[in-house]
């Protein structure tokens, strides 16, 4: 009996340390994972108030990868690209903006030097997680063309001669200054696919893609997904201004004998920087206008509102006819943005415009609403009369009547009238609380 | 003295403030600039009784269609700024066979297609608006014959400020023609 006691007492004991050591072998799976969790991520990235978000944020993540670049390589001095034998290096002082892909992976490029001259860009990557970094020459393209004259541009500017570079062990900290790259925005995803440089072989090394561990940097806890911030519409219309390809169309368009055609003409834009000319419908005695490609690719349009023209027939005293053309955007041309904004699915429609120029002026809309705002159905025969009746029949200027139309008739929210002078002067035109057109400038 | 004086600045000071009327004619002029006719003025009235020679039924035959028009003068007309006076027009047309392809006889005068804008020299410029899915809109101008008052011309002037977003929005859209003819047809008063 008591052998019989003695021995379920032993078993009991056995067991219960079988669980104990199941309960901890789980606890230990448990805070593998969590210790897993916490370092596979980027410290570097871990939150906006980090020591690497030097000024208030705003270049976080062109901080971030610099930081990493220069701090893997003085941990490993042996594997840093030779700098004494070649003129090859990275500045470090200027960045594009960040850059987002669709699975919300951030990109920022870098010019990438030979001597004073930019020869390429490096391209840096990390993923959503901010646990997987890259650094590589991205795949040539328009993209990075444009990133490459943005950079020269501005090196050119402020040209670093040898011996000035910045960073690294002896040199000065580098100050980072954001070169906007034309073409790639917030939803765009950038083709950034790892390439060869166009034109040279560099046989330059980068540090290791992959995980916070080679660089020492482990121990962000995921954080929070970071929404980008919608650029404002006058920060879009500077960077649209500055932009030379998109100032080259303004210009094809903004003179005489192109507003004095009889027809239309004008350009669509796509996500990607490429303008097309808008289709002329072929000409027929009656019918005539634009085709704007109805597409999530399109960014934006621009066309003219052509100068008063003679109609060809005059009357019995032999008086030329004239048609004055409405010189301000249509319920139409509206419904054409709004079309473009529903293609949105981030909720960030900053970049897209439709563009009018004319003797008037050149102006553009942008829209600024939400999804909710999102309105369509503004080109039918109704609106046509609703407008056309409008403007002729109301008194005051057409912005008035434009800004009014739109507050009254068309009840719409989140339309911004911008007129863009040829000076480079940005003025946004709304209705203030008398029903009057006020001019409010962008920030320089 | 001085109380004369200043009771003149203020008269005149509530005269610039007045609400004003211009012409026709004159709503011609200011619909040629882009500041469009000033705030100050909220009547345009036909001062030279010149819509009346178009007032009543006019017939006329163009490219194989018959048309009949049918103009009304209206007076203060409209719920804007301004109050005009201006022709309505209402329109049936028939084609070769004597079918009738279009017909706003009935169609409410607050959202008439075809209403009238302003005098430009001899011509009363007035626009309508058609299947605008095909962008079919734009100016008419009507003139009636030095030599024959019962007589008039009539064409119409295609708007180019147009946009198309979608091919499906108007799938003959190159072979589109639009109801009035581009070239000056003549009617006659019935």
């Amino acid at each position: 009996m008591k052998k019989t006691l003695f021995l379920t007492l032993l078993l009991s004991i056995a067991f219960g340390l079988l669980l104990y050591s199941c309960r901890t072998e789980d606890e230990a799976v448990v805070s593998e994972n969590r210790n897993n969790t916490e370092s596979a991520s980027f410290q570097v990235f871990k939150d906006h108030s980090s020591q690497y978000a030097r000024r208030g944020g705003s270049m976080f993540y062109q901080e971030g990868f610099r930081d990493l670049y220069l701090s893997y390589y003085k941990d490993h001095p042996e594997e840093a690209p030779d700098a004494d034998s070649s003129d090859f290096h990275i500045d470090f002082r200027r960045a594009s903006q960040v850059l987002y892909g669709a699975d919300s992976t951030r990109y920022v490029l870098f010019p990438f030097m030979k001597g004073n001259e930019v020869k390429y860009v490096v391209a840096c990557s990390v993923n959503n997680n901010h646990d997987y970094v890259s650094f590589y020459f991205p795949e040539r393209n328009k993209m990075v063309d444009n990133a490459i004259t943005a950079f020269s541009l501005a090196s050119r500017s402020n040209a670093m001669s040898r011996g000035e570079r910045c960073g690294f062990e002896g040199e000065p900290p580098c100050e980072i200054e954001e070169i906007t790259i034309n073409g790639p925005t917030n939803e765009v995803t950038p083709t950034l696919s790892p390439g060869t440089p166009y034109g040279f072989d560099p046989d330059y090394q980068f540090p290791p893609s992959g995980g916070c561990g080679p660089y020492n940097n482990c121990g962000g806890g995921g954080g929070t997904p970071y929404q980008p911030t919608p650029i404002t519409p006058c920060q879009r219309l500077k960077d649209q201004n500055a932009n030379t390809d998109y100032q080259a169309k303004i210009e094809s368009l903004d003179k005489n004998s192109v507003l004095s055609q009889k027809k239309e003409t004008g350009y669509s834009e796509n996500k990607s920087g490429t303008f097309t000319d808008l289709e002329q419908s072929e000409s027929t005695d009656a019918s005539d206008g634009l085709q704007v490609p109805d597409s999530p690719d399109t960014k934006g349009y621009i066309h003219t509102h052509l100068n008063d023209y003679e109609t060809g027939n005059t009357d019995a005293n032999g008086n030329p006819e004239i048609k004055s053309p409405i010189r301000m955007f249509s319920p139409a041309d509206v419904n054409t943005l709004m079309v473009l904004a529903g293609h949105i699915t981030n909720g960030d429609y900053s970049h897209l415009y439709g563009t009018m120029v004319s003797s008037y002026g050149n102006y553009t809309i942008k829209f600024t609403g939400t999804a909710a705002d999102i309105k369509t159905g503004f080109k039918g025969e109704t609106w046509r009369k609703k407008y056309a009746k409008y403007i002729e029949k109301e008194n005051g200027t057409l912005e008035a009547k434009f800004l009014r139309f739109l507050k009254d008739e068309m009840n719409v929210q989140g339309i911004e009238l911008y007129k863009i002078k040829s000076n480079g002067t940005i003025k946004k035109k709304s209705l203030n609380s008398n029903n009057n057109v006020q001019s409010d400038d962008c920030p320089q | 003295m001085k109380n004369i004086i200043l009771t003149f600045i203020i008269l005149l000071s509530f005269s610039c403030k007045a609400q004003s009327t211009i012409s026709l004619e004159q709503a011609y002029e200011y619909s040629k600039s882009d500041d469009g006719i000033p705030e100050t003025v909220t009547s345009v009235k036909d001062i030279n009784n010149r819509l009346n020679q178009f007032v009543g039924i006019w017939k006329g035959t163009y490219g194989g269609k018959s048309y009949e028009f049918h103009f009304e003068k209206k007076l203060n007309f409209g719920n804007y700024s301004v109050k005009w006076d201006q022709l309505i027009g209402r329109i049936i047309v028939k084609n070769s066979s004597g079918v009738i392809i279009y017909n706003n006889l009935s169609e409410p005068e607050e959202d008439i297609s075809f209403w009238g804008k302003n005098f430009q020299h001899r011509s009363y410029v007035m626009h309508f608006v058609g299947n605008y899915d095909c962008l079919e809109s734009g100016d008419v101008f009507i003139e009636t014959l030095p030599s024959n008052p019962n007589q008039m011309t009539l064409y119409y002037s295609q708007d180019k400020d147009g946009l198309i977003t979608s091919q499906s929005q108007c799938p003959n859209f190159s072979t589109f023609v639009s109801l009035l003819p581009k070239d000056k047809m003549t009617l006659t008063k019935q």
